[in-house]
């Protein structure tokens, strides 16, 4: 056993993965400290067969372990294609020169390199305030929207907040007031990062998440670390509600050709998504990280 | 292997060699075809893993007896997909033999490079003579009274705590643990957001390993922090600020 080896740490790593789950590198991290640890890993077995007992496969591979490692190896392979963009540009800064290798990078390195969503189901919340744009009107009978709550995660009192931080994990909350189900992507857009900043659905997933019907600020559950991806300065975060689910691909192309047009940030443009035969209801606020909240608006 | 039986082999449909398409779109890496190549092929490997297998190293037999443990066939499992998904790997696959007999190569492969690199520990193996080297029997496959006598109080258990799940639970378990279906799948089925059935298998998961502890099955598990070491450790800061 090494000596960095913990194993409190690690049981504490074994009961996530088994509660709900860890990304993939940090499972695959877990799996060669077990190898170091005789005692971790029986910790480890015992949690398993009592996965496979609950699922009725005593003895057998349960279908969780088949998507644990399958989790582990996606999670990786997204890790490798945006670490692989980053040596590229490292390889092109000395041959384009400063000024090129700056706009390069502005344009391509902040592009989600770590995953900024935490789970929030078991942390102590002591203090939650919503960040709502000032001066902003709805219809409460056929309204459709998002608001963005600041979290407090510390154990150190409670912090009222009346401004973004970088240091801050924001949560949203989202009304979708139509009767039937329906599907929700919200993300965020700031200048300096080339792609959206995906909170619904994840990275690496290809559509909307699906919502359901008739709900006034249901949770969404997780915690989005700003320190991790985004920048401080505006931050538009902008959701997209659909009867049917809307592609990434789709959303990622009209989010290009919105930033060409250099109002990508203005609340008041909407999307120019190419999407025929679904009808979407876009809704957008516009935050300034490390300052106060400023405009908002409802198209 | 007979010649029947090659002739069976060959015939039998695999994904990947009978789907050109799909093997197009896995030579170039995409996503979308990788998941259905790992999804299609993962238990079968996890089973072989699990069995074991003979092999040929510098003129001597030796069997691997297969990962006991969950955790190392999960890690194998991953580290051998991350191997044969690598470009390199996904090139070399000729589209003509089963992928699963290229899977399974590389899987042989590395256990083999775990062994002749010594890694005590990561592999159980031993070595074959001369009677039992026609056929690899998995040794110590048998289960102990005492691990049967576990198993089915294990059972009782999770029968015990099933009675006691809430409805809404109860058919989200049946769709998700029993039926072995994806979150996905079972947010369909149910006509539940993807969010809600998320929050369903982690209210179970909680739920199941805290009734175990109160069954004793584990020793000082806890979801929580534990309140009493806080309250030492800020015992202890207090005291030191002050002495």
């Amino acid at each position: 056993m090494s000596l960095s080896h913990s194993h409190r740490r690690t049981e504490k790593q074994i009961r996530r993965l088994f509660a709900r789950g860890l990304e993939g590198r940090s499972m695959v991290r877990l799996w060669k400290s077990l190898h170091e640890c005789p005692s971790c890993a029986k910790i480890y077995e015992r949690y398993s067969v009592l996965e496979s007992a609950l699922a009725g496969r005593g003895g057998t591979v349960s279908h969780f372990s088949v998507e644990r490692a399958g989790q582990a190896i996606f999670g990786q392979l997204n890790e490798g294609a945006q670490q692989r963009r980053v040596r590229v540009i490292k390889w092109l800064a000395p041959v384009a020169g400063a000024v090129a290798a700056t706009l390069v990078l502005l344009l391509l390195l902040p592009a989600h390199p770590a995953s900024h969503r935490v789970d929030l189901s078991e942390v102590r919340i002591t203090g939650m305030q919503q960040l709502a744009a000032r001066g902003e009107s709805r219809k409460s009978a056929s309204y459709v929207g998002f608001r963005v709550f600041t979290v407090n995660t510390g154990d150190d009192g409670i912090g009222e907040k009346s401004r973004l931080d970088i240091g801050d994990t924001i949560t949203f909350t989202y009304t979708y007031a139509k009767k039937e189900k329906g599907y929700m992507m919200l993300f965020g857009l700031q200048e300096n990062v080339a792609k959206p900043l995906w909170y619904y659905p994840d990275y690496g997933k290809k559509r909307s998440i699906s919502v359901a019907g008739d709900r006034v600020d249901e949770p969404l559950g997780d915690g989005i670390r700003l320190a991790v991806n985004h920048q401080e300065g505006p931050l538009r975060i902008l959701s997209l509600f659909s009867k049917t689910p809307i592609q990434v691909n789709d959303v990622e192309r009209a989010v290009l050709e919105l930033r060409q047009t250099g109002q990508m940030l203005d609340v008041n443009k909407p999307l120019p998504l190419k999407i025929s035969n679904i009808e979407v209801t876009e809704y957008s606020l516009l935050f300034n990280i490390n300052g106060t909240t400023s405009v908002g608006a409802t198209k | 292997m007979n010649r029947y039986t090659a002739v069976k082999r060959m015939n039998q449909m695999d994904l990947l060699r009978d789907n050109r398409s799909l093997l197009d779109a896995f030579r170039r890496g995409d996503e979308v075809a990788l998941r259905q190549v790992y999804f299609e092929y993962a238990e079968a490997l996890f089973a072989f893993l699990k069995k074991g297998f003979s092999f040929h190293s510098r003129g001597r037999n030796f069997a691997f007896n297969g990962y006991q443990a969950s955790w190392q066939i999960e890690d194998a499992v991953q580290d051998i997909f991350m191997r044969a998904f690598k470009d390199e790997a996904r090139q070399a696959y000729d589209g003509l033999r089963p992928y699963k007999t290229y899977l399974f190569t590389i899987a042989r492969n590395r256990v083999m490079d775990l062994f002749r690199k010594e890694k005590p520990g990561r592999i159980d193996v031993r070595e074959l003579n001369e009677v039992d080297d026609s056929e690899f029997v998995k040794d110590g496959e048998a289960k102990t009274p005492e691990q049967l006598s576990g198993d089915r109080e294990l059972e009782e258990q999770v029968k015990q705590f099933l009675e006691g799940l809430a409805p809404d639970l109860n058919t989200f378990f049946q769709i998700r643990f029993v039926e072995g279906r994806s979150l996905e799948d079972a947010a369909i089925a149910l006509k539940l957001t993807d969010y809600r059935v998320k929050r369903h298998e982690q209210q179970i998961r909680k739920q199941f390993f805290q009734f175990m502890q109160s069954c004793g099955y584990f020793g000082g598990y806890s979801f929580r922090d534990r309140g009493v070491e806080k309250l030492i450790v800020a015992t202890l800061l207090t005291y030191g600020r002050f002495c």
